[in-house]
Formats: C-alpha cells, sequence, structure tokens
C-alpha cells in the first residue's frame, strides 16, 4: 500500500534530499508532507493520514525530541513510526532517542541505510 | 595532537561533501591562502565539553552546482541563492555533528547552533578568545572549501 510520509526538518534542501532518497529506495508512496519544525509537523498530524513520519531533531519553534514526546503521548499518533534522521553524536542521546521508541539515522546517510530501515519497518 | 584534529576534520568534510553532494573533495595545500576565489562564509557555534566555532569558506562559483547535486536536479536547473544558502548550512551542520563526538568521545554532550552566513569581513574578530585554531583546505571540482575549527579550551582538556 502507497504510504503518506511526512518529512520534518528545518532545511528545505535537506527534506528536498530526504524526498529524492525516499524515491531512490523504491518505496511506494503516496504523499509526501512537509513541515520545517515539530509544531508544523503536528498540525499536519492533525488533519492528515501519515503512515511513516521522518525527522530532524535540531529545529526551531519545536524540536524533535519534543515532537515524539508529543505523538507517543497522543493515541492517535503514537503508533506511527518515526524516523529520527540527525547530525545527532551523543551515544547518551542516541540511547534515549531509540528508547524512546524510534530508529535513528545519522547524517549525512546513505540510500541503503533509508532503504534498510524502512525495510525492518514495514 | 594538531595533526590528528586536522585529519579528523579534512577527513570527515571530504565524506560529508562527497555524500552530501557526489562531488570529489581531496585535500587541497598547495594552493592554500592564494586567494584566487570569491568565497561564500558560513559558521556554527557549538557548546559543550569544548566549545567554539567551525567556519566553512566554499568557493562561490561551485556552490549551485553542488547544491544541484544535492537535490538531484539537472544542470540547467536554477537553484535559488536561499537553496545555496541551505545547502552550505546543513552541509557545515553535519560536518560539525560528526566532527565533535569524533573528537570528544560519544560520550561527550554538545549543543550545536543553527549555522549562519556570515560576512567573511567580520569573521573572528576576536580571535584572541581561542586557544586552538585547526585548518584543513579542500579541492572540490575548480574551486575550493577552507574549513576552520576554532577551540576556545586550552589543548590538554581535548582528549582524542
Amino acid at each position: 500500500m502507497p504510504l503518506n510520509i511526512l518529512i520534518v526538518d528545518d532545511s528545505a534542501v535537506m527534506r528536498a534530499m530526504i524526498k529524492k532518497t525516499l524515491k531512490m529506495t523504491g518505496i511506494e508512496m503516496n504523499e509526501t508532507h512537509e513541515a520545517p519544525d515539530g509544531r508544523k509537523a503536528l498540525e499536519i498530524l492533525s488533519r492528515q493520514q501519515v503512515d511513516i513520519v521522518i525527522s530532524d531533531i535540531n529545529m526551531p519553534v519545536m524540536d524533535g525530541e519534543e515532537m515524539i514526546r508529543h505523538m507517543k503521548e497522543t493515541d492517535a499518533y503514537s503508533q506511527i513510526p518515526i524516523i529520527v534522521i540527525s547530525t545527532e553524536g551523543s551515544e547518551t542521546r542516541i540511547k534515549r532517542l531509540i528508547q524512546s521508541g524510534v530508529d535513528f539515522i545519522k547524517k549525512p546517510f546513505s540510500p541503503e541505510k533509508v532503504n534498510e530501515v524502512l525495510n525492518n519497518i514495514l | 595532537m594538531l595533526e590528528n584534529l586536522t585529519e579528523q576534520l579534512t577527513q570527515i568534510s571530504i565524506n560529508t561533501i562527497e555524500k552530501l553532494t557526489f562531488a570529489f573533495a581531496m585535500p587541497d595545500e598547495d594552493v592554500k591562502d592564494k586567494g584566487f576565489y570569491d568565497f561564500q562564509t558560513v559558521q556554527v557555534g557549538f557548546e559543550g565539553w569544548f566549545s567554539g566555532f567551525l567556519v566553512m569558506k566554499m568557493s562561490k562559483h561551485i556552490i549551485p552546482e553542488l547544491t544541484r547535486n544535492m537535490l538531484g536536479l539537472d544542470d540547467q536547473e536554477d537553484v535559488s541563492a536561499e537553496e545555496n544558502d541551505d545547502m552550505l548550512k546543513e552541509m557545515l551542520n553535519i560536518i560539525c555533528g560528526n566532527l565533535l563526538p569524533e573528537i570528544g568521545g560519544n560520550q561527550a554532550l554538545f549543543n550545536i547552533d543553527t549555522p549562519e552566513i556570515i560576512d567573511a569581513a567580520t569573521l573572528n574578530s576576536n580571535k584572541d578568545e581561542f586557544k586552538l585554531k585547526i585548518d584543513t583546505v579542500l579541492a572540490i571540482d575548480d574551486g575550493q572549501c577552507q574549513l576552520s575549527l576554532l577551540i576556545k579550551e586550552d589543548m590538554k582538556n581535548i582528549s582524542i
């Protein structure tokens, strides 16, 4: 079934690059939504059907960790798979993210890595 | 230690540039400081186990090509100044995010600021506040990328 994907990153160029990478993986996509921060992402989630969220962590307005917390605490979103794509290098922070139930990909990323994580989720 | 830091900065920068833009980058010591290129400058500040700035100067004439490569666009397609700046900021953010744990270890915590495009004329106006400066120069196509890591703390506080 084609997926509706929400890409959250404050860099428009990075959002475009993630979108391009998703196309390269061959994943079947229906709609892709984009948000520059966690707050906008939650607004999109409230009115759109989303199957997977791909998000950065360091963003203005609402960062990725806060957005993930909101999603996990909200019944309607708590089961949506989340992939964090970030430059985060601290093992402590990465462990905390993974323990919260998300998959983690470090930037710069390869299409192969994105494909591997998507295959594990789907 | 200085050689190790320079090598880390060089290798992480090359790896990031190549993965993001598919452009071939290599150390370019021969043309260092000859001033051949008109540069766009971007910097990012960081704080944590040690603090400072990472500064990147990229030859302006190669930036649109790097942006097109990153976005997967054809050679003839236009990219905006905003997209070019965004590409440079993201590139520096990724280099910084990979470099700091490489130097400080993956247990070290750092907070990285939002990268900003700056006027080269105002760059490093207060050089005295930095105890350590590491430079590397890369050749990318017929352009150049200069990176400088500026650290405020004394070297003895940094373990590799």
